[in-house]
């Protein structure tokens, strides 16, 4: 467990929250439970010899006990009996009885599963002793999982099982996830994270490495990567976005995620197409004693969410959310709507499992987001306002089973999706129009098979595709790309193209990948290999005009060797390192013979990670790591004045990413708890190997985040955080001329990006209400963003001749109350 | 106060576009020197025709007629993902991607050529590739069609100013079916600067003023005949069609003194004289008003009109 305690912690510190992890202790000896036969003598049992260990397969981590009022941290060992299948028969609590946690923790024990421990190289029962610790938090906190890594050696407690056990020290290994610079978040966790405002997943713009796109437009970045680098999945399905426009609300109901995990580098073999970062959302499984539901509502919007279990076998929840801002903010000054880009967002998720087993079920889901964004700038001209209409949505519906036995785990899952966005706007009487519909499909499934207790060889494949078909007009710098250099609020040029063209992308993955343990799995070498090939074929090789198009295809082949190393050469020494190759197509957008490019192939990236972990106490840990990142035939402007056909963009740019990263994370007190971490960066880009290096657009050079939750009573839990960032850089505007055919000052730039935005700072507060009533909770929550009223500078502007600079900053001192019934 | 509410409101909003300080200064008000237009005339040619050009240069004490003027013509087309209409490389220092014109007071106008190559450089017509080669992407046009050819004016004084004019070059219509491009080379019509027939003050009665009282508020008139927006047509790439338009027309009023409610004013299409509200200020002076006629394919013309203070 602490293994994921790792992960955990690494994501969301100190949070008081759900941290009712199980670790495994000390294993135990063999075991029949299910045959009433004598117990061998113990000459007998000391001759036989386990020969495989039992590995903790499907985790169950109990709630914290909901009937336990005093907010404490408890600790229940229990004494597993675990079959000859690899389940637990029995669960007996170890030690003094605590109520509640003790029957928490047996409830939960049970639906634990193992691979079959082995004695003498046969199946054979055996007992294990399995610790749970809780850790204080108000009684609805969300279940937390997290296998064990590694027990300590136990000798054996009990040998009165069948003839063929043997009793010997045991260590229980169970998957270690805990990977240098990944974080993990849980709802329960980010919800008290201040600065979420009402959705936990907010949160992760707190992780490490992290910071948000200050545009608006609710993308991230991590560690420099462009938000087009970066890949967001739910339940391994690729969606558009983590984010509703704005970025006050992720697209998925919080209350229906398990975990998201952000990858920044080195992903495993079944990941490819993110030469940046990548973030997973898990959605819950769909179990439970009984129906239960929330309904929700702030200031942004509202939500609902119901979960049932009818039957073991089956369980279904779904969830809706609708935002309001767009309606509510005009009855407060009808011009807001002017300025200020309200989305009408919505989103659904639903989900169905069949299958009592947690060890083999089948999930369906669907799940999709609308965004709407209307607004209306004023200009000098009354008559010619600037104005942007945008309209996006996707849907995705997927189906995928797990099953998990004691020789292998299988996944498989297939999805489809349809996405579709428009946009319309018209600054200076530039007018620019953009539609794309796109089909999306993929499909997956992999084998991870536990060939001895020293090995685990995975192999699977990665199907992925899409059909998109897509219309533009107008400027070509609209909107703007990573490289280009603008001034905040310049005219777009007044130069118009118009394309209509549809690409397909298919890419079929083929991996393979083992872990090998060695020095008594002191040492575990995971190396790995991913096949790409990668189709991408268009309907327009150069733009159309009187002849007919003629389409185009390409064949590219994505080799990506992967790497990963950890060594733990102490108890709570960790050091991991990982090197791998990543390779992403151009998006469909790219690829029109006008406005981008047609024979744009795939741009590629080495990653290289290197940290260490030490863990000073439990809850207590530091962590460092290097990172560094190198991306070549990186899809940019075309350097080449004027471009030939076809050819507006190529794959021509680099990157170079690099830096290093400090957490700390503790929990000072058994309530309070908490992390910091300092990220100090660099990213560069260049647009040929004949440009210069300067930094990108996302270059933020020093990244500070500190994080505070306590829970002050059983009602009461308050947090803070704070943050201070690099200004992002920005190109110096040195003077300008007059255009008198636009009648409008145009910018003449200096270095480019060579004019960093100021340091940003950044304290929120969070508050928290919860009281239980018999069937229900109420919670209330008050997030106060930007305490100190801090002017952070996210633009610089100016004014029309550019000869006075001022700056657009991001909130001030915002309060938002909202509130939550669940029951 | 109401923009502090928009802000409260982007706040809630949580939109991240956050607070901006009002930028709406005016632009209206000339307080140095200023280039305020560059007309072209005639304002659209084929390539290798001769064009005289005329700059009207201001200062916060009025028109400016002796002040020297530098014309070049800029010979690097901007990139084609560029915000800017006129490649940087016009304004740099070397002056290697500009071609001298003339050197003359502001008053005078100059004569030059639109270079043969213009439509290559500029337009729609790249020249061919050499051999092995991928042909060279043509520039796109404005919305009008349009392709431009940059001019720089320089006004040589101890502070410099520039300012870009252009000049609309008639180059063939690219990606379309050759019939509409035969079609299209038939019906176009070059463009003609609109005519700005006159500038002036009327007070509430509807008195045409030469005078003004401080602080007093009056309405600039400026009208010009129905020719002045002119027909033409405009390829749809989208349907494949030529489109019949008609060229709107805009106001830009600048004046040295007191206020205008708004900058510029977009003519409906039929209307042939607009007006904006100008408010004196409590001092008295001279007042200078000019207003410049602007089509959308670039021709332009301007009148100015003085007030004194009674």
């Amino acid at each position: 467990m602490r293994i994921s305690l790792v992960a955990l912690t690494l994501s969301l510190p100190l949070l008081l929250s759900a941290r009712a992890g199980a670790q495994a202790e000390t294993q135990a000896d063999s075991d029949e439970p299910e045959s009433a036969e004598s117990p061998p003598n113990e000459e007998e049992v000391r001759e036989r010899k386990l020969t495989r260990a039992p590995r903790l397969l499907v985790e169950s981590i109990p709630d914290y006990p909901p009937d336990v009022h005093e907010q404490i941290d408890a600790t229940v060992v229990l004494v597993l009996t675990i079959d000859r299948a690899g389940s637990v028969v029995d669960a007996r609590v170890s030690g003094a009885p605590q109520p509640g946690f003790d029957e928490a923790a047996v409830r939960a024990a049970r639906a634990l599963l193992f691979s079959p421990a082995e004695v003498d190289g046969k199946p054979a029962a055996v007992r294990v002793k399995f610790r749970y610790d809780f850790t204080a938090q108000k009684p609805a906190a969300s279940k937390e999982s997290a296998p064990p890594r590694k027990s300590e050696v136990g000798r054996p407690e009990r040998s009165d099982s069948s003839a063929e056990d043997v009793v010997e020290e045991v260590v229980i290994r169970g998957e270690d996830r805990s990977r240098i610079g990944v974080a993990e978040l849980r709802p329960s966790e980010g919800e008290k994270v201040a600065g979420s405002v009402g959705d936990a997943l907010n949160a992760v713009q707190s992780l490490p490495g992290v910071s948000a796109a200050p545009n608006g437009s609710g993308d991230i970045s991590i560690w420099g990567a462009t938000p087009l680098e970066t890949r967001v999945y739910i339940d391994g399905v690729p969606v558009p976005a983590l984010y509703h426009r704005g970025g006050y609300r992720s697209v998925i109901h919080d209350g229906l995620v398990e975990r998201v995990t952000m990858i920044p580098a080195a992903f495993g073999p079944e990941h490819g197409r993110a030469l940046g970062g990548m973030v997973q959302i898990e959605t819950k499984r769909t179990e439970g004693e009984r129906t239960h539901g929330q309904l929700g509502a702030d200031f942004i919007g509202a939500q609902g969410l119901v979960h049932t279990e009818p039957a073991p076998s089956f369980g279904a929840m779904g969830a809706a959310r609708v935002g309001y801002l767009d309606v509510l903010l005009p009855q407060i000054d009808p011009e807001v709507e002017q300025v200020v880009p309200l989305s009408a967002y919505r989103d659904y998720a639903a989900k169905v499992r069949l299958g009592s087993n947690p060890a083999r079920y089948t999930e369906m889901s669907a799940f999709g987001a609308f965004d709407a964004v209307e607004r209306r700038q004023p200009t000098s001209d009354p008559q010619s306002p600037s104005s942007e209409r945008t309209r996006e949505f996707f849907h995705r519906l997927t189906v995928r089973s797990f099953r998990v036995s004691s020789a292998h785990e299988d996944r498989w899952g297939i999805w489809l999706g349809f996405d579709r966005s428009e946009l319309e706007s018209n600054f200076s009487d530039v007018g620019t129009m953009s539609t794309t519909r796109d089909y999306r499909y993929g499909g997956n499934a992999s084998r991870s098979i536990f060939v001895t207790e020293s090995l685990t060889f995975t192999v699977g494949a990665e199907l992925e595709g899409q059909h998109t078909i897509s219309e533009r007009q107008g400027t070509l710098g609209l909107p703007a790309r990573e490289g280009d250099i603008v001034a905040f609020g310049q005219s777009p040029a007044t130069q118009v193209g118009f394309d209509q063209w549809t690409t397909d992308i298919l890419g079929l993955a083929l991996f393979s990948g083992a872990d090998l343990r060695f020095l008594a799995n002191q040492l575990t070498v995971s190396p790995s290999l991913r096949l790409e090939p990668i189709v991408q074929m268009g309907d327009e090789l150069v733009p159309a005009s009187n002849t007919p198009a003629v389409g185009y295809s390409e064949l590219d082949l994505a080799v990506s060797p992967r790497l990963a190393v950890k060594a733990e050469p102490f108890e709570r020494l960790n050091l991991q390192a990982a090197a791998g190759l990543v390779h992403q197509p151009a998006p469909p957008a790219d690829r029109s013979a006008v406005f981008g490019g047609t024979e744009l192939g795939l741009s590629h990236a080495v990653h290289g990670l290197v940290g260490v972990v030490y863990e000073i106490q439990p809850a207590t840990s530091i962590e460092l790591t290097g990172f560094s990142k190198y991306g070549w035939d990186l899809v940019v402007r075309n350097p080449v004045e004027p471009p030939p056909v076809a050819a507006a963009l190529v794959n021509g740019g680099a990157s170079r990413n690099y830096g290093g990263q400090i957490i700390l994370r503790g929990k000072p007190h058994a309530l309070v708890s908490g992390w910091m971490t300092y990220t100090l960066s660099k990213a560069e880009r260049r647009q040929s190997a004949s440009s210069p290096w300067r930094p990108s657009d996302f270059d933020q050079r020093h990244l500070f985040t500190a994080v505070l939750s306590a829970q002050l009573s059983e009602s009461w839990n308050i947090g803070a955080r704070a943050r201070a960032a690099s200004g992002l850089p920005r190109t110096k505007v040195t003077g300008a001329y007059y255009d008198a055919r636009l009648d409008a000052y145009q910018p003449l730039f200096g270095e480019h990006n060579r004019d960093p935005l100021p340091l940003t700072f950044q304290l929120d507060l969070h508050a928290e209400w919860a009281r239980r009533f018999a069937w229900s909770e109420l919670t209330f929550y008050l997030d106060v963003v930007n305490v100190t009223n801090q002017k952070n500078a996210i633009e610089r502007t100016y004014n029309y001749d550019y000869s006075q600079t001022g700056y657009l900053t991001s909130l001030p001192i915002l309060a938002v109350l909202g509130g939550k019934w669940e029951f | 106060m109401r923009f502090e509410r928009w802000c409260w409101g982007a706040m809630m909003a949580a939109a991240a576009l956050g607070c901006q300080a009002s930028s709406r200064e005016s632009r209206a008000l000339i307080a140095g020197t200023t280039v305020l237009a560059i007309q072209a005339e005639p304002p659209e040619v084929p390539p290798g025709s001769a064009v005289t050009l005329r700059a009207l240069v201001v200062t916060g004490a009025g028109e400016i007629a002796s002040a020297p003027l530098e014309w070049a013509l800029c010979m690097h087309p901007r990139d084609v993902a560029e915000n800017n209409s006129v490649a940087p490389e016009c304004f740099g220092a070397d002056g290697e991607q500009v071609v001298f014109v003339d050197q003359a007071s502001s008053s005078q106008p100059v004569h030059t050529k639109v270079p043969d190559d213009a439509c290559a450089i500029f337009g729609s017509e790249p020249l061919p590739a050499d051999p092995g080669d991928p042909p060279t992407r043509p520039a796109d046009p404005d919305a009008t069609g349009g392709y431009y050819m940059p001019i720089r004016a320089s006004v040589l004084q101890e502070t410099s100013t520039v300012a870009a004019g252009q000049v609309r070059v008639r180059c063939a219509l690219p990606a379309a079916p050759v019939d509409i491009a035969r079609d299209y080379a038939a019906r176009y019509r070059n463009n003609e600067n609109p005519v700005l027939d006159s500038l002036s003050a009327i007070d509430f009665e509807g008195n045409e003023r030469l005078t003004y009282r401080p602080g007093e508020t009056l309405e600039m008139e400026a009208s010009w005949g129905p020719e002045a927006a002119e027909p033409f047509v405009v390829y749809d790439a989208p349907n494949q069609r030529l489109v019949e338009v008609e060229e709107t027309l805009r106001v830009s009023w600048f004046i040295t003194g007191g206020s205008v409610a708004v900058d510029r004013t977009v003519a409906d299409e039929g209307v042939t004289q607009v007006r904006v509200t100008w408010t004196a200020s409590t001092e008295r002076q001279e007042v200078h008003m000019w207003a410049v006629l602007r089509d959308d394919r670039g021709g332009m013309s301007w009148k100015r009109l003085s007030l004194t203070a009674e």
